[in-house]
């Protein structure tokens, strides 16, 4: 097993706030000195850095340099990731890389970003001359195409998404780093009276830009204890899949890398669904949820609402689901969204849970979701397991 | 540079790749699909080499302009196409098997369904360059 020694042993993460005046780095130093101070660790004992691209950052090519530059690190190895909301499971992995190649031994890996403050990206590429003309810009545009796919085959999963917006919103009251923003109580009623936005998606169907920062402390589980660091997990599985079926040019809109990336990340960690103590799983829209609990096993295709229906997602129910409100109701902090339920697994793991803490897990899968694709469902999809 | 690229529409013509066979064609109402000749398949969006192949071995070919819908949603927030009418954004199935994100026009939203047959109803972007915007082949029967 590859990543049976890398652990993560500590994790930070600010609150999340809608339009806070502040910048990437400014957030990321937030990280930083939470990382100081709770482990007490200086930052010469951090010889390694990843860090996520920031829409707040998007015209920035440098962005990784100049984050570290900022923070004052020297560094022995430095990584950046450009794959949305993949990329803090993507530099998970590449530190993990660097860590076992040797190539640093302390690595922080940060997310942060500050979209509702500043929002300067630049997509380029195909995007401006074959997707923005048809006016189609907006994700909860390009996820309804989804989300209506899946209606016209299956039916329509009101009541199941509801449930998850309901679940979430429930966990989001009880976590004080949630956005203030989102911290209001929902029935199901309201999710099923809040007005379409791109039809047949609705507003509480689609997350909320917010700024934030998060971030974890990797290395080997050798150094954890040489540096007497109390708690850790173990990066048991990651598994990544980019640009599914590229090949195939009229793809089923219901497919995604999910059915690869899932599955292998739970074989690595040596975990059938049924042994998955929670679940903290990327959540940009309520269908993106559905859909990855049937790519990834936990029922078969257009099983998933009747699978939310019958599940218990509360953090105290038997399957535990983004138990800090996920972006749906914490608010997504930009590319530093891949974080934030990042972060909630590790919490859950070192059992500082707080008032949603889960009853005595021994793993968490974490996911990611990359880059809205043209003509079909996401680019890329990427599975962490993370166990005791 | 050319004249496409100096187009002041405001549309990113041919910066990423040269785009122009397609975008002259549109003058016509003739669309053009790239076709890789080592693997005899299309492709869709425009990509500078094939994605069978990784080879540029690709030709600019009409295709027929028929498909069917795959999925379509009204997206009420888009302040550009949330007019007195809100723009049907539709992925469409071309017969020759590439996917298309555009338009429907002259369809109720009722009426939609997945596999519903479509062909393209070309709409005038100005400078004589035309859009393939996609309505239902009843709607153009009926006419």
């Amino acid at each position: 097993m590859l990543t049976s020694d890398i652990v993560i042993s500590g994790y930070a993460e600010t609150r999340n706030v809608f339009r806070s005046g502040r910048s990437a780095y400014d957030l990321a130093a937030d990280v930083l000195d939470e990382i100081v101070r709770k482990y007490s660790i200086v930052p010469a004992d951090i010889d390694g850095l990843a860090v996520t691209a920031a829409l707040s950052e998007g015209s920035n090519p440098f962005h990784a340099a100049y984050l570290s530059d900022t923070l004052g690190l020297q560094l022995d190895w430095l990584g950046t990731g450009t794959t949305g909301g993949c990329a803090m499971l993507c530099a998970v992995s590449a530190a993990a890389s660097a860590l076992r190649d040797g190539r640093c031994k302390v690595a922080l890996v940060i997310g942060a970003d500050a979209p509702s403050t500043t929002y300067s990206s630049h997509y380029r590429a195909y995007r401006e001359e074959f997707q923005v003309p048809t006016g189609l810009i907006r994700p909860p545009a390009a996820f309804a195409l989804v989300q209506n796919a899946y209606e016209q085959r299956y039916g329509a999963p009101d009541a199941a998404l509801a449930k998850i917006v309901v679940t979430q919103r429930e966990h989001a009251l009880q976590n004080a780093r949630a956005c203030d923003k989102l911290r209001k109580a929902l029935t199901l009623d309201d999710y099923l009276d809040s007005r379409k936005v791109s039809d047949p998606l609705r507003l509480l169907d689609s997350v909320m830009f917010c700024d934030g920062a998060n971030g974890v402390l990797m290395m080997r589980a050798e150094t954890a204890d040489a540096m007497g660091l109390p708690k850790s997990v173990r990066l048991a599985g990651y598994a990544e899949r980019t640009n599914h079926n590229v090949q195939d040019q009229t793809p089923d809109l219901l497919d995604s890398g999910f059915k690869v990336a899932g599955v292998r990340a739970l074989a690595q960690a040596e975990l059938s669904v049924n042994q998955v103590d929670m679940l903290q799983l990327y959540d940009d829209f309520t269908i993106a949820v559905l859909i990855q609990l049937e790519h990834m096993g936990f029922c078969g295709p257009g099983e998933g609402a009747s699978f939310i229906g019958k599940t218990d997602f509360r953090f105290s129910g038997d399957l535990p689901l983004n138990t800090g409100g996920g972006q749906l109701s914490a608010g997504q902090p930009g590319l530093a969204a891949g974080g934030l339920n990042l972060v909630e697994a590790v919490r859950q793991l070192f059992g500082e849970g707080g008032a949603t803490q889960v009853n005595s897990p021994r793993n968490a899968l974490v996911t990611g979701i990359g880059g809205i694709a043209y003509g079909r469902g996401w680019m890329m999809s990427n599975a962490l397991v993370l166990d005791l | 540079m050319s004249e496409l690229q100096k187009s002041r529409l405001g549309l990113a013509i041919g910066q990423y790749m040269n785009t122009l066979p397609f975008w002259e064609a549109t003058r016509e109402q003739r669309l053009l699909m790239q076709f890789c000749t080592q693997s005899q398949r299309w492709q869709a969006y425009p990509r500078p080499g094939s994605v069978y192949t990784g080879r540029r071995q690709l030709e600019w070919r009409e295709v027929s302009g028929k498909g069917v819908v795959a999925s379509w949603t009204v997206d009420r927030m888009n302040t550009l196409t949330a007019g007195p009418v809100s723009r049907i954004h539709a992925l469409v199935d071309l017969a020759e098997g590439v996917r298309l994100l555009s338009w429907l026009v002259e369809c109720e939203p009722a009426q939609l369904r997945t596999g519903l047959p479509v062909r393209v109803e070309w709409v005038a972007l100005g400078e004589g360059l035309q859009w393939p915007a996609f309505t239902s082949l009843k709607t153009v029967i009926n006419k």
